[in-house]
């Protein structure tokens, strides 16, 4: 299961965790824990966005003018992309 | 003599609530040794036995990533625990059923405390405990730690098995090539004195862990061992692989035991955002209903923000100016302060100003999206077009920002690790119609285009994605060649926007837009009301003044595009200071020749349909203004990127403009 949900993030396809679990026929709880997992161990990287700018909304004078989009991506590492070629 | 439990459990599995019930208030509080992670040991006497029950931090995993983990694991594995208690929020079995299978792992002795089962049945999640307690092996207690409930029966289980020999345990597979492998380390270790459970051990050797790996270097027994080494040695390289494998099959094993023992209601059903996001990121219908619903927003800016409230500000700014220059004037102040003030400020900042009741409402629409979290999906529809084109996937987010403004979306390339990704995003950036923009779309809108308002922006924004995507391709296939990665989306459920969350984001943009009207553009009209009425003695904001004759000697540049006015070219060249002074500089020298006609009246007096839709291109794609070039030097950390960005954009904008004009003259166009 974490495989072909490795590969599934290979793919790109999909757009949503409980679609994701509907496609895997797994329960969304598997599904969630086991990308928490991936994340954990290093093969999934998670990004929650443009807040990653590393820079402090507090401290930006751009703040007010950001057009900030919540946003949450799950992409492949170096490490995952390595274990799946193996 | 007293025994030992210890509570292992993820977070918030209520594992700290059961350590309360069981001890009450007779614990107390230290630190691990050599850590700042809090070690809480309680007692209890129970059945006339004492027991110390040690609560180990939450933990989702006993691996050696996390200092929280190597505690749990160190405890138990040093054999500090007669029986240890596992702690599973009963809402959530198939998560915290990880951490039980690595217990298992261990061989140690577990009990399961199901905790919160009353939530669970609130939830209607129906767990068989019998099953779950055989597939597991280990005995399976329902509690409710808030309430006391099953302590006793927990306590009971706990002392029953810390007398009772450890058997009955399910084997888990890890497929039949690490099943070997497993089996080859164990026969290695086995002649060896250890105090690890070999099993186990084999397991960390396997899996590449870096707590058994340094084991492996500091024990003297194992590196005796030149077998071990050596076979450690062949595995290593694989060691990323095995581990996939491992956790992959620990996944399975969780699968296999709740397959039928646990059910929830509506259990792998599409929800209703699933079957919206359906539709509207469709693969081929994704795209035409983002465009749709931008073409939407825009329109509908114009007609609330254009027809209902537009010309509101205008007249205000436009009795505030009278007001004070009159008053000036009846106080007797200087001819330069007055004209400063109603051809510099009043003209030429009120001609931004103006524009604030549609920025209100297209604020306010996106708002609209984003607080709904159709936003979201529009990014993802927007990936997938990049991704199309060969572009790095995550830069839309980065050009999402950038619609806001270039500086924080310059900023949000730092998402990217790799560096030609970044530069690709970094370049094509200033592309993305920022908000500093609008007031220029705005006054050629209105001068020309007041019928179709919603449909020109729309295609301006349009444009500018078009050619960002186009120069992306470009770039990624000669100046940074790359391979395209690939993500899912964690999207929000839809939900429905509140007023408040909806306001903050209008408020947030809006107010952003005035403080630069009173800072940045107000220097930026100063500076320019200097250059325009010296030197004495010549007529102020005519040719012959210095920002007249700069404007004339730059002006031929732009007479293939159509606008090759002293007029047009000090304005596009304020617009590199702050892309608002464009209309500000306009509004100004325009005021400054007919004082009392407005800007658009102005505009449609020198400008035609045609030059004002080639001006509105350049504008799009020429030079970003200093604060984004400034912010590029940074991000790029070369001078160089940042002179190759103000030129190319430059070039690329006039060429386009050249080609706007030529090819609508061409047509007939006027």
């Amino acid at each position: 299961m974490i495989k072909e949900l490795l590969l599934a993030l290979a793919s790109g396809e999909y757009v949503s965790k409980p679609e994701l679990a509907v496609k895997l026929g797994k329960p969304l709880a598997l599904v969630d824990a086991a990308l928490d997992e991936l994340v954990r161990l290093g093969f999934v990287e998670r990004d929650d966005g443009p807040a990653d700018c590393e820079l402090p909304c507090g401290g930006c004078p751009y703040a007010s003018m950001c057009n900030r989009v919540s946003l949450s991506t799950l992409a492949i590492t170096a490490k995952g992309w390595q274990a799946l070629s193996q | 003599m007293s025994k030992t439990i210890a509570l292992v459990g993820n977070p918030n599995s209520g594992k700290t609530t059961l350590f309360n019930a069981l001890t009450g208030s007779n614990h107390h509080v230290g630190n691990w040794p050599g850590v700042t992670v809090e070690k809480k040991v309680g007692y209890v006497r129970h059945g006339g036995v004492d027991y110390e029950i040690v609560d180990l931090p939450g933990t989702y995993s006993l691996g050696a990533y996390a200092e929280d983990e190597r505690i749990a694991r160190e405890f138990i594995l040093s054999q500090g625990a007669d029986v240890v208690i596992n702690v599973v929020d009963a809402t959530n079995i198939e998560r915290n059923l990880y951490l039980t299978t690595q217990l298992l792992e261990m061989n140690v002795k577990v009990v399961l405390a199901l905790n919160m089962v009353d939530e669970a049945e609130a939830k209607q999640i129906k767990v068989d405990l019998a099953g779950i307690s055989e597939r597991l092996g280990v005995p399976v207690v329902p509690t409710v730690a808030s309430r006391r409930k099953g302590i006793d029966i927990l306590l009971d289980t706990a002392a029953d098995l810390i007398n009772a020999p450890l058997n009955g345990r399910p084997h888990i597979t890890y497929g039949e090539d690490l099943d070997g492998k497993l089996a080859r380390l164990q026969d290695l270790l086995d002649g060896l004195r250890l105090d690890y459970p070999r099993q186990w051990l084999a397991l960390q050797l396997l899996e590449g862990d870096g707590y058994a790996e340094r084991l492996m270097q500091e024990n003297e027994v194992l590196k005796s061992s030149q077998e071990l080494a050596a076979f450690l040695s062949e595995l290593k390289p694989r060691a990323e692989q095995y581990q996939l494998e491992i956790v992959d099959y620990r996944y399975r094993f969780i699968s296999e035991v709740t397959a039928d023992t646990v059910c929830r209601p509506d259990e792998a059903v599409p929800t209703l955002t699933d079957k919206i996001d359906k539709i509207v990121t469709h693969k081929y219908f994704g795209l035409p209903i983002f465009a749709l619903i931008m073409l939407g927003v825009f329109q509908l800016t114009f007609a609330i923000g254009e027809e209902l409230l537009g010309g509101i500000v205008a007249g205000w700014i436009g009795v505030l100016g009278e007001f004070v220059t009159g008053g000036l004037s009846t106080m007797g102040a200087p001819e330069w302060l007055i004209s400063f003030l109603s051809e510099g400020v009043f003209a030429g900042l009120g001609a931004v100003v103006e524009f604030v009741p549609l920025i209100v409402v297209l604020y306010m629409l996106m708002g609209f999206l984003e607080d709904s979290g159709y936003m979201a999906r529009a990014a993802y529809v927007m990936d997938n077009i990049m991704r199309a084109v060969g572009l790095q996937g995550k830069s839309f987010i980065s050009m999402l920002v950038g619609f806001g403004c270039n500086v924080p979306g310059v900023m949000a390339t730092r998402t990217l690790e790799n560096k030609k990704d970044r530069m690709i995003a970094i370049l094509i950036n200033p592309f993305m119609s920022c908000g500093a923009k609008i007031p220029i779309y705005l006054v050629f809108i209105g001068a020309f285009f007041p019928e179709h308002g919603g449909l020109v922006m729309f295609s301006v924004y349009g444009l500018g994605i078009i050619v960002a995507l186009l120069m992306g391709k470009l770039f990624s296939a000669t100046l940074f060649k790359g391979e395209v990665s690939h993500f899912i989306l964690e999207l929000p459920p839809y939900r429905k926007p509140t007023l408040r969350n909806v306001l903050r984001n209008m408020w947030d943009n809006v107010s952003g837009f005035l403080v630069r009207a009173g800072t940045v553009i107000f220097a930026v009209v100063s500076l320019l009301w200097i250059l325009a009425v010296l030197p004495t003695g010549v007529e102020p904001y005519g040719p012959a003044s210095i920002l007249g004759r700069i404007g004339t000697f730059v002006a031929p540049i732009f007479r293939p595009a159509g606008f090759g006015t002293w007029q047009a070219a000090v304005g596009l060249f304020s617009g590199i200071a702050a892309k608002e002074s464009v209309v500000a500089t306009l509004g100004m020298v325009y005021a400054g020749v007919d004082s009392g006609v407005e800007l658009i009246e102005a505009i449609r007096s020198v400008f035609t349909p045609l030059t004002a839709v080639s001006f509105m291109v350049m504008t799009l794609l020429y030079t970003p203004c200093v604060a984004t070039l400034g912010t590029i030097k940074k991000e790029t950390g070369s001078t160089k990127w940042m002179a190759f960005s103000a030129v190319y954009t430059f070039v690329l904008g006039w060429f386009a403009a050249v080609l706007v004009y030529r090819v609508g003259l061409l047509l007939g166009f006027a």
